[in-house]
């Protein structure tokens, strides 16, 4: 089975003041090695080498080495654990690697790219080092983007955060502006998020943070990109053809995965329904248990697998499947939504020919609204 | 058991007295359940009561207790509510009772409800007993307390006892001076049966649970009643005593307090205050009853759901039987479809119906806003009434409107007399009287129209006293006033359940304020929404919720996938909780907040 496979680096050099990801700040060279022999080895669970293991055998469709920050990774150690993932499950033809500016040194990048990474990622975030502060993130220079350009010959990435308090419209186009300009050929540009439990949350709760109701023109940005030739080929992805993120598109396609590391989720098919895994945060357990035996889990039935299908593939303009619906879930996607999708084409947000039904670009950006209306009016339940 | 062996007595206050907790008190005492299984202030048995740290409903439970002399006796004691909303709770509590503690917190003093529900005792001549309780706190002025009772409330102090609730002390000796002070019950045990219906409730099994007071006669399984309004005959199944749980017994004979279940699924065949004899030999006369309510805000409930509509009949019938205090007909409006119109006691009498409908019975209501009633005159001279404003007529056609005052009796400390006199003024009050109780309590009497009281008044007093200053108030006349239709518009269209009638002078400010409450509470659409207050063509407030750009979470990738699926699911389920207004969605919440005062 072709996976998109995901290695969670859960280590961080510090800890943003927005961040909900899983990782920590203080390590030690021995736990790193120990950690990446884990990972190898739950790679190899997965690859069905070790003996008992029930699941099929999986092959690694893209490589994604996220986190946390892999760029905080001990010299030798990356180069470790690709050589030993893709020796395990195959060596994909797109590696993806998340790295921030600081750490990403010349080094890290030449190691890098020796063990095979395609495309770099870079948390970028903001430009202006002011919009930093007030989320709680050491500043980006862009001295050190042009080093790492200067030094990194494969496909280049960004991360930004729109909505920052205090952000312009004009903040975020010059940063857009300069980050295309310098060569980066794919931008993600998420909003800024509260999540419960972090220090941004906690400002925001006391007042100290007041998040706006409005943060910079949208559609604008969209535009912009566009006359850079950006497609805007998801929510909040951007790229030049040809260099969208082949594994991030696995996931809205549905397509299953694999995640190693400490809190890292897999989704696999079973039968008619699909099982997700969610990998502990406990660094300790993971490193003593099975990544199938002690995972978190998650059975997903068949009228959940429909919710999600629709969730992911309408993030996307090539939208769902109709094909692909009808063998999944044993009917017409018309009949399902019967009138209500009328309603939405009617409204712009979606568009339905022979093949498939495509989010439009308001769609897109109104997509919780339309997910709602979409899902509280279905006609019929969905199997399972 | 004995009449001689039974007391009947109700435990009065005002709120937070501490009456509950004296209950719990006497309960643990009486062990009548397992010290595991108790819990502080377990009479407050509803969600409610336990969130909102207040008793909203009358309890009754039935205790035994050994006198020092050995004799045993049977105690049915009722815990009563202390806020102003629920005073009828307390007077159906004293309709079944022959004796009354009266608890004084000794921090507080008597204030306004200690007097109001002392009344409602020696109206019904029962047996009051004063207790200072809190002794255990440092603040306590146990003296100070005595002089109230002696002045403010004409009793003798000497008999007052001394307790801590909370700690237990004193309550040996209140339970001893209890059984000797009030009186045994004296019914006629071998007349026809009379019994009084105190309260009910419905059990989905066993239909309606009949509370009972019995005063002569006796009632046992098998035994065929007659209930004296409805003239419904039933055949008793069960009878019991209340001990937190249902207790079974054999009977219940004259001077008893407990519980009749006979089958009964007609909820209209009970109505509380009713009288229960048997069909063989009936009394020739029914007991008193209880007086008739007299609500004094009025709103109409109505399903989110217009579907739902024949369950919140059920709804209502059935809660009926547990809050005899409500009162509503059949009510429909173009825009909200078929409901209820109600009478309540009150504002939060109000939130409680509300909250116990939505948790009891599952079901998303609106209430409109709620209306006191008004009398309107005509240019024809008819006189009506007016208490909702879906049938306030044409402005050209009025010659004249009246609303209904009240006479406030408001106790507070001499040092905020000041702000509760502005507080008063800015409320429209005119001051009657005031006089100082002793060097530091004023008391003093304003007149004011009703709206006034009822929206947020309350909550203002004690603001401006720091939880001092009590009041407690009655209807006395109507007098005349200037009102104006006040109609919400949401995007162009007008909210229905928010239509109001207002003093004039008060349209622009309530306008503005249900206008900022909804901009909080209606999420952003896709398109701009206008908010507008008006009265006739004219706008008098007017706030914009603009219209939303993006409403997608910005990312979603393997490890995020579960919890924005969790989120849709919720979103789906919440969208049946709105009102659909033209194209606006409307969560029900809104409409509650929207009537909410401002914070204080
Ligand atoms: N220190 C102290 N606190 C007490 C005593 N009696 C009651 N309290 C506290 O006073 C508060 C109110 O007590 P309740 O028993 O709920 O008062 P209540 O009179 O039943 O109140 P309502 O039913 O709302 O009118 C609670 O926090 C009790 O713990 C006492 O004797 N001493
Ligand atoms: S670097 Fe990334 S993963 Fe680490 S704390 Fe900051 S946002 Fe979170
Ligand atoms: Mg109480």
């Amino acid at each position: 089975m072709r996976c998109g496979v995901y290695v969670h680096i859960p280590y961080c050099s510090r800890k943003c003041d927005y961040c909900a990801f899983h990782s920590i700040t203080h390590w030690t060279a021995l736990a790193e090695h120990a950690l990446i022999d884990k990972i190898v080895s739950d790679a190899m669970v997965f690859s069905n080498r070790e003996a008992g293991s029930a699941a099929p055998p999986v092959e690694a469709k893209t490589l994604y080495i996220g986190g946390g920050t892999p760029s905080t990774l001990g010299p030798g150690q990356l180069a470790r654990l690709i050589s030993g993932v893709t020796a395990a499950l195959g060596r994909p033809e797109e590696i993806t690697c998340e790295a921030n500016p600081e750490s990403a040194t010349a080094k890290f990048l030449a190691e890098a790219g020796e063990a095979g990474v395609t495309r770099l990622s870079i948390g970028v975030q903001s430009l202006f080092p002011r919009l930093c502060t007030v989320i709680g993130r050491r500043p980006t220079h862009v001295k050190e983007l042009e080093r790492i350009r200067s030094e990194w010959q494969g496909v280049l990435a960004a991360d930004l955060i729109i909505g920052i308090p205090g952000q312009t419209t004009d903040d975020l186009m010059a940063d857009v502006t300069q980050l295309v300009e310098m060569g980066f050929s794919h931008l993600s540009i998420y909003d800024l998020s509260v999540e419960s439990d972090t220090p941004l949350a906690r400002r925001v709760a006391s007042g100290r943070v007041v998040i706006p109701e409005d943060g910079p023109d949208w559609p604008a940005v969209c535009t912009t990109l566009a006359r850079f030739g950006f497609v805007r080929y998801e929510v909040s992805n951007f790229a030049l053809p040809g260099h969208e993120s082949q594994h991030n598109l696995g996931y809205w396609r549905s397509e299953p995965y694999v995640g190693l590391g400490p809190s890292a989720v897999s989704t696999l098919p079973v039968g008619d329904g699909a099982r997700r895994l969610v990998q502990t945060t406990d660094h300790a357990r993971f490193l003593c248990t099975h990544p199938f035996h002690d995972a978190e889990v998650e059975v997903l039935d068949g009228a959940t697998l429909l919710t999600e299908f629709l969730m992911l593939g309408l993030r996307i303009p090539e939208g769902v499947s109709l094909r692909r619906f009808r063998s999944k879930f044993g009917g017409e996607l018309a009949e399902f939504f019967g009138r209500c999708l009328t309603d939405l084409e009617k409204h712009g947000m979606l568009v339905l020919d022979e093949h498939a039904l495509r989010p439009t670009a308001r769609g897109m950006d109104m997509l919780n609204g339309t997910l709602v209306d979409l899902l509280s009016n279905a006609t019929r339940g969905a199997p399972g | 058991m004995k009449q001689s062996q039974i007391r009947n007595f109700c435990i009065i206050a005002h709120i937070d007295h501490g009456k509950s907790t004296l209950a719990d008190r006497f309960i643990q005492r009486a062990k009548i359940i397992a010290e595991r299984e108790f819990k502080d202030q377990i009479l407050d048995s509803m969600d409610i009561e336990r969130e909102r740290g207040i008793t909203i409903k009358s309890q009754a439970v039935s205790l035994p207790y050994t006198g020092e002399d050995g004799t045993a006796y049977e105690l049915n004691l009722v815990d009563t509510p202390g806020h102003v909303d629920f005073s009828y709770e307390v007077s159906r509590a004293i309709s079944s009772c022959d004796g009354a503690l009266l608890l004084v917190d000794a921090t507080q003093g008597v204030e306004a409800q200690t007097v109001s529900n002392l009344y409602l005792a020696t109206d019904h001549d029962l047996e009051i007993i004063p207790v200072i309780n809190k002794i255990d706190l440092a603040a306590a002025d146990i003296e100070r307390a005595k002089e109230e009772i002696e002045s403010d409330l004409g009793l003798d102090a000497e008999s007052a006892v001394s307790i801590s609730a909370k700690t237990g002390e004193g309550v040996p000796e209140l339970l001893e001076v209890l059984v000797k002070q009030i009186p045994a019950p004296s019914g006629v045990v071998d007349a026809p049966l009379r019994a009084l219906i105190f309260d009910s409730h419905y059990d989905p099994y066993r239909g309606v649970i009949v509370h009972l007071r019995v005063f002569d006669g006796s009632l046992r399984p098998g035994d065929e009643i007659l209930v004296w309004s409805s003239r419904a005959r039933h055949k008793v199944e069960e009878t019991g005593q209340f001990r937190i749980v249902l207790v079974e017994t054999d009977e219940l004979h004259a001077g008893d307090v407990g519980y009749m279940i006979a089958g009964i699924k007609t909820i209209s065949d009970i109505r509380v205050g009713d009288t229960i004899t048997t069909a063989v030999n009936p009394c020739a006369e029914p007991l008193p009853g209880f007086r008739d309510v007299k609500p004094v805000v009025f709103s109409s409930i109505y399903p989110v759901d217009a579907n739902d509509y024949d369950e919140l009949a059920v709804a209502m019938d059935k809660l009926k039987l547990n809050d005899a205090s409500l009162v509503y007909e059949k009510d429909s409006s173009a825009a909200l479809g078929f409901g209820f119109r109600c009478g309540f006691l009150g504002m939060l009498h109000l939130e409680v119906v509300q909250e116990r409908i939505e948790r009891e019975f599952n079901l998303s209501i609106v209430l409109t806003a709620p209306s006191v009633k008004y009398q309107v005159t005509l240019t024809d001279g008819t006189e009506i009434d007016v208490d909702n404003p879906e049938i306030y007529p044409d402005p050209g056609t009025i010659d004249s409107a009246q609303e209904p005052y009240i006479r406030a009796d408001i106790l507070t400390p001499s040092v905020y007399l000041g702000n509760v006199m502005a507080l008063c003024l800015e409320k429209r009050g005119i001051q009657q009287n005031m006089h100082y109780l002793d060097e530091r309590r004023v008391q003093i009497v304003y007149e004011m129209p009703l709206t006034e009281v009822l929206f947020d008044f309350y909550d203002k007093l004690k603001t401006v006293s720091r939880g001092y200053a009590s009041f407690d108030y009655e209807i006395i006349d109507y007098r005349p006033t200037v009102l104006v239709k006040l109609d919400i518009l949401v995007n162009g269209k007008p909210l229905d359940a928010l239509s109001q009638l207002v003093f004039r002078e008060n349209a622009a400010g309530r306008a503005r304020q249900i206008c900022r409450r909804l901009k909080e509470e209606i999420p952003r659409h896709q398109f701009k929404i206008p908010l507008q207050g008006a009265v006739g063509s004219t706008i008098i407030a007017r706030e914009t919720i603009n219209a939303l750009r993006k409403d997608v979470t910005a990312k979603c990738y393997g490890g995020d996938i579960s919890r924005k699926r969790k989120l849709l699911e919720k979103q789906k389920k919440g969208k049946k909780r709105m009102k659909l207004v033209g194209n606006v969605e409307v969560p029900q919440s809104a409409f509650l907040s929207a009537l909410k005062s401002d914070d204080v």
